[in-house]
This record gives structure tokens, C-alpha cells and sequence, in this order.
């Protein structure tokens, strides 16, 4: 008689094979999910001179290697150089992979920053081989000629009529009038006589251009101009030419002024012949920019982004 | 079932069985042969002849399929779009090897992969103010004159002092104007032009720049593809005088 006889049913022999076979495979997967070797592809692909947790170090990239770090050819290359070179390469991939697992791209910025730049080399590989030609330089520049223009100088001296006590703004208006006609019949404007002035025709200065606590009695941009001006107010100094006074300008803070321009260089249309090289470096950043936004638009549709908005 | 068509029947399956074994054996030995192929050092395949016939014979499908679309049928490239000729033995990048070769076709040159070739690019001079149009036509000169194609000699002196100091060109195409294949900076002694060799052609390099793309491979073809298409280029050049 067999030790164990197929050729009969047992419900005890059939709960134990199928509590083995469970087990075993319970086992394999566990080995395989928990340990790296355990998912190791055994052979090495032709093409890869080594793996790394089945990742592949290409055959391509060590020969290169070899040649670079040692300026040989491959065949004169000594098999301690090549060991060399491959120990070198599994141990950065070892490190790559460490820090992939480590997950230093969500905490450390400089492997962030390093993965922006290189979606952004990849992503504007095209726009950066692309070459212009001088037709669309020039379309881009005529549609763009406000960025081409050379900032404006001015020496300027912006005067208030300070209402005070029982003061109307039509009484500051009356002297703010008669203040320029004194200044238009001056034959030289400048500073002194600006200065001189200014107690007998009962202005102050705004002390809106300031250097250092001092009123600014120099050159300035028109930028700076601009940005430390009432807008009323600086609209009005840039139609002035040397030697003019303005009108009375009601500022936004209701004072009445008065502008007076000593010395003006008014903004430069620079030409497209002057500025084909900035106009490049333009279009390449705007065509980037684009490029940029698109691929951003669509890595949103893929994403899903939760904000609580900005608070 | 009769016993002629039992023995017809019998007859089908072994000629299917047949051709499925040949069709697996033939499958074998290719993906042996590839094994083999991309196993050996790039630049020792050319030391086993039947590797090299064997990649020569695949490599043209790859090409067809991948590369003639810019590089064309004949290989011969594009003057006017400034693609290279691949069947002729001169090289921009590297000295073509197969490992040179090979390395172009898997990151590509400025294709944004950053193993790609893009050290360097020709600079619009022009443009970025560093030759006037007056010194541009100087340096097209001498450029001329080193394929005996320009006589102006006073225009020739100054193009080569531009040439060797303010315009900075040595830098890329070294003193001797015989390109440097580190930076992919092609000769400018003649005969071949990546981007025509004329007056009119050379201006608009100098005045313009360049900025050769070839994209990257390595996603798109497989490392046997790329082998071999490698090997079909070299092996085309190399039978050229």
C-alpha cells in the first residue's frame, strides 16, 4: 500500500499542500518586495556594462568615461583604469539612488533648484537653437520699441504751495500763478535762484527728492524720478524742457505744485541697428517664457494641486 | 479522415513547425548577434567583420526610418539648413569612431538632454556687438582665403588678426582654423561647409551665428538600433576616399 494514496479524496492533505504553496509564494514575494537584490535582474543586458537595483550603467556612457577622465582611447586604457571608472560609476548611481530614496528633492534646495534647471534646459532646448532671422528680430523689435528706449535725465525742482491755516486751494492756486511768472521771467533757472526764491514767493520745497536727507540737486533718471514723484506731478516735469516751469499741478495729496526743470535729456528711441543683440537676448527670453508657461499649463492639468489660496 | 489527407495534415504541421523553429532560431541568433554587438567596445567592432556586416545591413532601416528625414536618403545632409553630410569622413563632433558617433546619436546635439553635445555654439558677432560689419567682412576673407578663394590680401591681414584677437575665433576653430571636434567646431580650410562655404554663406555665419540640433535618441531607439545605425555611418564614411 502507497504511503500516501493519490487516487483518494482528503480535505486535511488538500488544506495543507494549498497552506504550503500560500506560504511559499508569501515568502518570495516578501523577498522580492523587501529587498533590492531580490528584485535584481540575474544577467547583466548586453548593453549595460553593470545594474544597480536593476537600473542600467550603459556600456556608451563607461567607454566615454574611460576616454574622458583619462584622455585615452578606450584600448589604451589599463584594466585597473577601467575598474576604476566602473567602481566610480556604480558608486555615484549607488549615491543617486540613495538620495532618490531619501527623497532629497522635497527638502533639499539645491537638488530642487537643480531639477528646475534641468527641465528648463530640456524644456527650452529648441528655443535656445533657434536663430532668428533678422525679419522677425525686427518685427519683434517694432513691437517692443518701448523696452529699446534710454532713460531720460533730469535736474528738477518740485515746488509746493503749502496750504496752511485758512488758505484755499484757489488762494494757493493765485500764488502758485504768480510764482511762475516770476520764474518764467527769470533769464537762467538754477538752483540758487530756485532757493532764493523760494521764501519771497511763499513755496517750499516738496522734499520729495531727497539724496541722503538732502534735496537731490543733481542729475536723476527718470525712473527715479518717476518713482519718487506724484504720478500728477511728474507727468507735467516730463514734457519740460530746460529752463521751463510748469503749470500748477493739483498732486493726489492736493497740494498745488509747480515744476521746475533745470537741466533735461529727454528718453532716447535707441535703434534697432544699436540694440539687434539685446533684442535677441529678448525674443529667446519672451519665446522662453512661453515655453515655460505652456509646459507649467499643462503639468497643472496633469497635477492635482489643492491651495488653500494665498492668505 | 482519409489517409491522404491525414498524411497533408501531418505534412502542414511539420513544415509550420519547421518554419516556427527556424523563424525561432534565426530570432536567436540575431539577438545573439546583437548581444555580441553591443557587448564589444564601440571601437573594437570594426575588428570582427561580421559584426560590421551585420550592423550594416540593419542600420540603413534604422536611418530610413529615423535620420534620413533631415540627413536624407544619400546621407549627403542639407547645406541650407546647415545638416551634415554623413557619408563623407569629416566629422563635427569627435573623430569619427563609432563611440563619437554613437555617443550623437544618444543625446543629440543641443537637444536639451544634458549628455548632449553643447559646450559651445557659433556666436552671432554681429549681433552681440563684438565685430563691426566692416570686421566681419575681414574675417570672411581670411576664412576665404584658406581655401584659396579670397586674394584681397590687406582685407586678409586684418581678418586674421580679428581672427586671432578680438574676435576670438581661434578659441573654437584653434590657430590653425582646423576645428576642434571637443567643441564641435568644424574646420574652415575647405572643402566641406556645414553651412555653405561662399562669401554670402560665411557672412551670415559670422554675422549671425549658428545652432545645429540633432535630438536625442536614446529614449527612442533601442541600444541595438543604435549600434547599429553607429556602425551603417561609420562604415559608410569609411568607404569613402
Amino acid at each position: 500500500m502507497p504511503l500516501i494514496d493519490f487516487s483518494q479524496a482528503n480535505t486535511r492533505r488538500s488544506l495543507l499542500l494549498l497552506a504550503t504553496g500560500a506560504l511559499v509564494g508569501l515568502a518570495i514575494a516578501g523577498y522580492g518586495l523587501f529587498t533590492a537584490s531580490g528584485t535584481a535582474t540575474r544577467a547583466v543586458p548586453p548593453e549595460a556594462i553593470a545594474t544597480v537595483n536593476g537600473r542600467l550603467i550603459l556600456r556608451t556612457d563607461y567607454v566615454t568615461q574611460v576616454q574622458t577622465q583619462f584622455g585615452i582611447t578606450f584600448k589604451e586604457s589599463t584594466r585597473e583604469q577601467r575598474e576604476r571608472v566602473l567602481q566610480d560609476m556604480i558608486d555615484e548611481e549607488l549615491m543617486v539612488q540613495r538620495g532618490l530614496e531619501a527623497d532629497l528633492a522635497s527638502y533639499d534646495p539645491e537638488v530642487r533648484q537643480a531639477l528646475v534647471n534641468g527641465v528648463e534646459l530640456q524644456i527650452f532646448a529648441d528655443v535656445l537653437a533657434q536663430q532668428p532671422s533678422d525679419a522677425q528680430l525686427k518685427d519683434y523689435y517694432d513691437k517692443h520699441k518701448d523696452r529699446y528706449v534710454r532713460d531720460g535725465i533730469m535736474m528738477v525742482r518740485d515746488l509746493v504751495v503749502p496750504i496752511e491755516g485758512s488758505r484755499t486751494p484757489e488762494q494757493a492756486e493765485q500764488i502758485a500763478h504768480e510764482a511762475i511768472a516770476v520764474f518764467r521771467k527769470s533769464k537762467t533757472i538754477d538752483h540758487p535762484l530756485v532757493d532764493a526764491l523760494l521764501p519771497k514767493l511763499g513755496l517750499t520745497d516738496s522734499r520729495k527728492l531727497l539724496d541722503s536727507g538732502h534735496i537731490d540737486t543733481g542729475n536723476i533718471f527718470d525712473f527715479s524720478a518717476k518713482a519718487r514723484l506724484d504720478p500728477s506731478v511728474f507727468a507735467a516735469a516730463a514734457k519740460l524742457e530746460p529752463g521751463q516751469v510748469s503749470e500748477p499741478v493739483v498732486a493726489t495729496d492736493g497740494g498745488v505744485h509747480i515744476v521746475v526743470m533745470i537741466q533735461r535729456a529727454p528718453p532716447l528711441q535707441r535703434q534697432y541697428a544699436d540694440v539687434g543683440n539685446e533684442v535677441w537676448a529678448d525674443l529667446k527670453k519672451d519665446a522662453q517664457q512661453q515655453v515655460r508657461s505652456a509646459n507649467l499649463k499643462y503639468l497643472q492639468t496633469k497635477a492635482a494641486v489643492l491651495s488653500a489660496g494665498a492668505q | 479522415m482519409s489517409s491522404s489527407r491525414r498524411t497533408a495534415f501531418a505534412a502542414l504541421i511539420v513544415i509550420a513547425v519547421a518554419v516556427a523553429v527556424g523563424a525561432g532560431v534565426h530570432l536567436a541568433r540575431v539577438h545573439r548577434t546583437e548581444g555580441d554587438l553591443l557587448r564589444l567596445p564601440p571601437d573594437e567592432i570594426t575588428q570582427h567583420a561580421p559584426l560590421v556586416t551585420f550592423a550594416a545591413s540593419r542600420g540603413p532601416a534604422v536611418y530610413a526610418a529615423r535620420c534620413a528625414q533631415c540627413h536624407g536618403a544619400d546621407l549627403k545632409g542639407d547645406r541650407k539648413r546647415g545638416i551634415p553630410d554623413l557619408g563623407d569622413r569629416v566629422w563635427l563632433y569627435g573623430d569619427g569612431a563609432i563611440s563619437d558617433i554613437e555617443n550623437t546619436i544618444l543625446y543629440g546635439v543641443r537637444s536639451g538632454h544634458p549628455k548632449a553635445h553643447n559646450i559651445t555654439d557659433m556666436p552671432a558677432f554681429l549681433r552681440i556687438g563684438q565685430l563691426s560689419p566692416a570686421e566681419v567682412s575681414d574675417v570672411v576673407e581670411y576664412v576665404l582665403s584658406l581655401s584659396h578663394a579670397s586674394r584681397d590680401e590687406s582685407a586678409i591681414r586684418r581678418g586674421y588678426d580679428l581672427y586671432s584677437n578680438k574676435g576670438n575665433c581661434f578659441d573654437c576653430h584653434s590657430g590653425d582654423a582646423l576645428g576642434n571636434p571637443d567643441y564641435g567646431a568644424p574646420a574652415l580650410t575647405g572643402p566641406t561647409w556645414i553651412y555653405g562655404g561662399t562669401r554670402e554663406e560665411l557672412t551670415r555665419s559670422v554675422r549671425d551665428g549658428r545652432h545645429g540640433l540633432c535630438p536625442a535618441w536614446i529614449d527612442k531607439l533601442s541600444p541595438a538600433q543604435v549600434r547599429e545605425v553607429a556602425v551603417y555611418l561609420y562604415d559608410q564614411s569609411k568607404r569613402k576616399p
